[in-house]
């Protein structure tokens, strides 16, 4: 039983002694990389927010049944809820639309995001 | 591109560990001594059911899961309930971790779980060891050491160099209990974590935190649970709270019904103790139950 503890303990030291410990900082690491708002694409930065963050319940299979019948999937359907505002009211949490996204904490989206999606909805939505 | 690790944070990691590994070794030798004292005589009597389960309601407890036995665990945080009727007091929406634990033996735990919490894949070692020994011996305490690694596995910002590494995160965790009698129990959870990246130099990798939590009897096979953990200041963004939670277990045998209140919405140690947001004095509190359900495994006794 003795030796087996000391096998243990012995285990235990390397395994922690192994494991890599990083010590980075983002604004240090990505020195320079501002919230890029100039030259956003749907088919890029938008459509990259939306895969992450909105499509698991507004896609068009499940948009009736979890997604409030809200359907963002492709950019005709996006376009919609551009147009009549309710795209931005919900991820800025104006009041004018439920917010969104929806969570357990209800925490805004990246503000970076919230900035790009603004500028390409300013830009006039382009379907690029 | 600056140092990612610099030597001397790497000396301070690897004495941090030397330590560990020395206290977990000298400790168990102290208790196998008890042991040998008990044998000579009577029967050493353990304390039996310190908490009743492996968990009190985000944190540890120093139960480990039987040899052979498997432990799967569904915890659910509902949304908040201030959100009131529009959101059915915030059960419209859910957060949730599905875990396994897996006695190896009677003091070693093995476990991994899945949240939807940042879509974290986490896994842990639990070592169990010091037993409160109530008759025929000298030991006035339980304690457990905890290690753990998680990996966040949402997509990563694009236009950048992304590290593997900046997605892994690390626990360690002792976990001090006594069980002053049948009808309670107390311990603390000295605790740190460390994220390998952070947002901003104004904050730490490596978060201290204290914890306490109690067990208080109601009911025969119910008890009132308590758990709370101080994080030391200037360590994390400001926008973070501790987290305090307060339930009740429901103790049927094999299963384990776990209600309670809390501000944290993740249940894994690197969520609740330094991302919970939600402040109990706004009244931004959540619905949860943790459910657990026992198996045999690895063959019949």
């Amino acid at each position: 039983m003795k030796s087996f503890s000391i096998l243990l303990g012995c285990a235990t030291f390397v395994l922690l002694s192994v494991t890599s410990c990083y010590y980075d900082v983002e604004e240090e690491l990505y020195l320079g990389s501002t919230c890029d708002t100039t030259n956003v694409l749907f088919s890029n930065q938008v459509s990259l927010v939306l895969t992450n963050r909105c499509l698991n319940c507004h896609n068009s299979n499940n948009a009736g049944v979890i997604g409030g019948g809200v359907d963002l999937e492709g950019y005709a359907n996006v376009k919609t809820y551009v147009d009549n505002g309710k795209l931005l009211s919900s991820i800025t949490h104006d009041g004018n639309a439920s917010f969104m996204p929806k969570s357990a904490n209800n925490t805004m989206l990246p503000v970076c995001d919230i900035n790009q999606i603004t500028a390409w909805i300013n830009a006039g939505a382009p379907n690029n | 591109m600056p140092e990612r690790l610099t030597t001397k944070n790497r000396e301070m990691n690897k004495l941090i560990c030397i330590l560990f590994a020395l206290l977990v070794v000298t400790v168990s030798q102290a208790q196998d001594d008890d042991e040998l004292a008990g044998l000579l005589d009577e029967p050493v009597v353990y304390a039996q059911k310190t908490f009743y389960s492996s968990r009190i309601v985000n944190s540890h407890t120093t139960e480990s899961i039987e040899k052979k036995v498997l432990d799967f665990r569904i915890n659910h945080r509902f949304g908040d309930v201030s959100e009131g009727y529009d959101n059915f007091f915030g059960l419209d929406n859910a957060a949730m971790r599905l875990s396994f634990d897996h006695g190896i033996t009677d003091k070693i735990t093995l476990g991994i779980g899945r949240s939807t919490f940042q879509k974290t894949v986490d896994g842990f070692a639990k070592y169990k060891f010091l037993s409160q020994i109530e008759e025929n011996g000298n030991m006035p305490i339980s304690a457990a050491y905890i290690a753990g690694i998680t990996m966040n596995t949402e997509k990563a910002p694009q236009g950048r160099t992304n590290y593997f590494s900046s997605r892994i995160g690390y626990l360690h965790q002792l976990v001090v209990a006594r069980k002053f009698n049948n009808g309670f129990s107390a311990q603390i959870m000295p605790t740190v974590i460390h994220h390998n990246l952070i947002d901003s130099s104004k904050y730490n990798n490596d978060v201290f935190s204290m914890g306490i939590g109690f067990k208080k009897k109601i009911l025969p096979s119910i008890t009132l649970n308590i758990e709370y953990f101080w994080v030391a200041p200037n360590q994390i963004s400001d926008q973070f709270v501790d987290p305090l939670s307060i339930g009740i277990d429901i103790n049927t045998g094999w299963h384990t019904f776990q209600l309670h209140l809390t501000n944290a919405t993740g249940t894994f140690e690197q969520a609740a103790i330094t991302q919970t947001t939600n402040k109990w004095s706004k009244g931004n509190i959540h619905f949860g139950f943790n459910l657990s359900r026992e198996f045999q495994a690895g063959g019949f006794h």
